[in-house]
């Protein structure tokens, strides 16, 4: 097993890679940008090298600075958790060849699975259904808006390169053609340094369904269940559980096979996620493979009682599984609540230094955070600052043990879409389990968290707080007689810095 | 004691008498008179009132208080009489009427701007898309009118209700 292993990557996801080397004996290494010297992944981490300022196309998508900073800190392997370097399959090349180990699939499998279109045509040839749409990235605008009005609007445009619905737009109309495609172009340009953009057919009432693979180097592969992503934001996964409260167990059984085919189809190894479509009838469509750990891979561990990450450490360092589909028997319900820096009702994001956070804490629950009370959010990277998931033996306890989790939380400088969650997981239909991923496009019922019976609370405490400030400031003299103990306002002067 | 506090949108009255050691009587705008148990430690004010028992937790910002329980964070803010009645009275100004100035809702870089000086922009066109946290965000014109000064560029790095685009409304 390893020593050391540096976590290329920041945030919620380097502190749950971190938390699991440490359990394995492993001394993790981070690496940050200027801003992030004193982020909490960096905390966590018994060495760390800075490799280059803020904007990640200059520090953490750096391919030499990374390699670097492996080198000199005496790295055996690296992690690249989810985003940045994770699925640049010249990296994973580069590692191996400097002589360490890639925890990830091998390179091959990277590039034939990374690249949607590649992906695409490689299940297409396997037999795996797939979505309607171009095989080759647009490169003439008025060959693609003819191809999009042959298999009829809406379409959906996505960045080649992409992911984390960066790069994507959902085409209703012809008219709108020309200018969602140089916006999705322009995106992934940003964000993946390509702006490779194709069009597919968009599947209505679609549901999104993904289904966890685990290969080892010895032919060994197994599929964890799957997890629901269906409540989305901007293409952006806002909530997922585990398991999916849509699809049969007939279906979930054809769906892992199908996955694991496809896994093995590349030489797959290590920790995937094949992602579907599934329509309403429960027909379903290979969407893309994931050549990494997932954001929203708790909700699994939680159900399946397995670390994945411990897994992908075990896989990479060339161990065995050590179990087979049979041992793998999923246990009650999990959800995740992805809590982002941004405002729940406009959606705009909300960096800035953090006040003050309290997570919450108690049976079920568990909550991955990339930041915590000593943290600003820089405005350079993604506006995800934690996962909140609760476990309940059932659909109905896991909600309203998030439910209690997300009343439990505060985190104040900054705006959090905690509004929204609690809007969605007041929903009827989210409730009922009767959902696709056209649920936050309506308009929500605004009274799904009672705010108002709360507001009273919320004056009475900022007019005591106001009280006391403009008592301590002035005397204590226009005070009522019965308050104007000595003990009272000079306790109180004094917790006021006055 | 009497403030006012904007929440929501509403201007509430408060009127709040403290009973010492930490109690006080309080009415909320046309509510009855309750007495409430609060202690202010940091940011926390907990409250005890009516035997129910509820905790908040304020920080101030530059716009007035943020006060979050439950998960939910509102933005208000407290004003003794002069001050509300100046902010009456901007309130009524600015009934009906827009912003003139289209400005970036949050730190962030100019993607691009939509428009051109002495255009003529209508209420809900895109004026400039701010680019933060690797999303795009188009920032809209809120009244009808001309576009009279454009205060930034594309690539420009901006702050917090940085002003983008002044609009003479027409």
């Amino acid at each position: 097993m390893f020593e050391r292993v540096l976590v290329a990557n920041r945030g919620e996801i380097a502190v749950r890679i971190m938390r699991t080397l440490r359990e394995l004996g492993i001394s993790p290494i981070a690496i940050c940008s200027d801003t992030d010297l004193h982020a909490l992944h960096v905390r966590m981490a018994d060495q760390v090298v800075c490799v280059g300022p803020e904007p990640s196309s200059e520090s953490y998508l750096v391919m030499d600075a990374v390699l670097d900073a492996a080198r000199r800190t005496g790295a055996q392997a690296i992690h690249p958790g989810y985003g940045f370097l994770s699925e640049n399959a010249e990296f994973a090349r580069r590692v191996v060849e400097a002589g360490l180990t890639w925890i990830g699939p091998p390179p091959s499998a990277i590039e034939s699975m990374g690249d949607k279109l590649t992906a695409r045509r490689t299940v297409e040839a396997a037999g795996v259904p797939v979505v309607p749409g171009l095989s080759e990235p647009i490169t003439d605008e008025s060959d693609a808006l003819a191809y999009a009005e042959s298999i009829g609007f809406p379409v959906m445009l996505k960045a080649s390169a992409g992911g984390g619905g960066k790069g994507m737009r959902l085409v209703h109309d012809a008219s709108d053609f020309v200018n969602a495609l140089s916006a999705a172009k322009r995106e992934a340009s940003g964000a993946f340094g390509n702006d490779a953009v194709y069009v597919e057919k968009f599947i209505q009432e679609p549901h999104h369904v993904e289904i966890q693979v685990l290969c080892d180097s010895h032919g060994g592969a197994v599929f964890v269940g799957e997890r629901e992503c269906s409540v989305q934001r901007r293409h952006q996964k806002v909530i997922e559980e585990c398991p999916s409260p849509f699809i049969t167990d007939a279906v979930r059984q054809k769906m892992g096979t199908v996955a694991v085919a496809a896994a093995k189809a590349c030489n797959y190894v290590g920790a995937g996620t094949v992602e579907f479509l599934v329509g309403g009838d429960q027909n379903f469509y290979f969407l893309e493979m994931n050549t990494r750990l997932q954001v929203e891979h708790p909700v699994t561990e939680l159900v399946y009682g397995l670390d994945l990450v411990a897994h992908q450490v075990r896989i990479a360092a060339g161990q065995p599984l050590g179990f087979d589909q049979t041992h793998l028997v999923p246990r009650g319900h999990a959800l995740e609540c992805r809590i982002y820096a941004e405002d729940p009702k406009t959606f705009l994001p909300s960096p800035g230094k953090l006040t003050e956070v309290r997570w919450p804490s108690g049976l079920g629950v568990r909550v991955d955070a990339g930041v915590d009370e000593f943290s600003t959010v820089p405005m350079a990277y993604d506006p995800m600052i934690a996962k909140i998931c609760t476990w309940g033996e059932n659909r109905a306890q896991a909600i309203a043990r998030m439910s209690r989790a997300l009343d439990e939380t505060v985190i104040l400088g900054i705006t959090t879409n905690i509004a929204l969650h609690h809007q969605v997981l007041a929903h009827e239909d989210f409730r009922a389990g009767r959902y696709d991923t056209g649920l936050l496009n309506g308009d929500l019922p605004n009274d799904g968290h009672p705010l108002n019976a709360v507001e009273q609370n919320l004056i009475l405490a900022a007019a005591i707080a106001r009280f006391e400030k403009d008592h301590a400031k002035h005397s204590s003299a226009d005070i009522s007689p019965s308050a104007a103990s000595p003990w009272l306002s000079s306790g109180r002067n004094r917790r006021m810095g006055g | 004691m009497k403030y006012s506090v904007e929440i929501a949108d509403q201007i509430v009255a408060v009127d709040i008498r403290p009973l010492g050691t930490g109690r006080y009587q309080i009415k909320v705008g046309d509510g009855p008179v309750q007495v409430v148990d609060g202690t202010h430690q940091g940011t926390l004010v907990h409250l005890v009132a009516h035997g129910q028992s509820a905790s908040v937790h304020l920080t101030e910002v530059k716009t007035g208080l943020h006060a979050h329980t439950k998960g939910t964070r509102s933005q208000l803010s407290v004003m003794d009489s002069r001050a509300a009645r100046r902010r009456a009275r901007e309130k009524a100004s600015s009934l009906g009427g827009g912003n003139a100035v289209v400005c970036s809702p949050m730190p962030g870089r100019v993607v691009s701007i939509l428009v051109e000086a002495d255009e003529v922009v209508k209420t809900g066109q895109g004026i400039a898309i701010v680019e933060a946290m690797k999303m795009e965000n188009e920032l809209h014109a809120e009244i009808d009118g001309t576009v009279s000064q454009i205060h930034v560029k594309a690539g420009d790095l901006v702050d917090g209700q940085a002003k983008l685009v002044t609009l003479t409304p027409s």
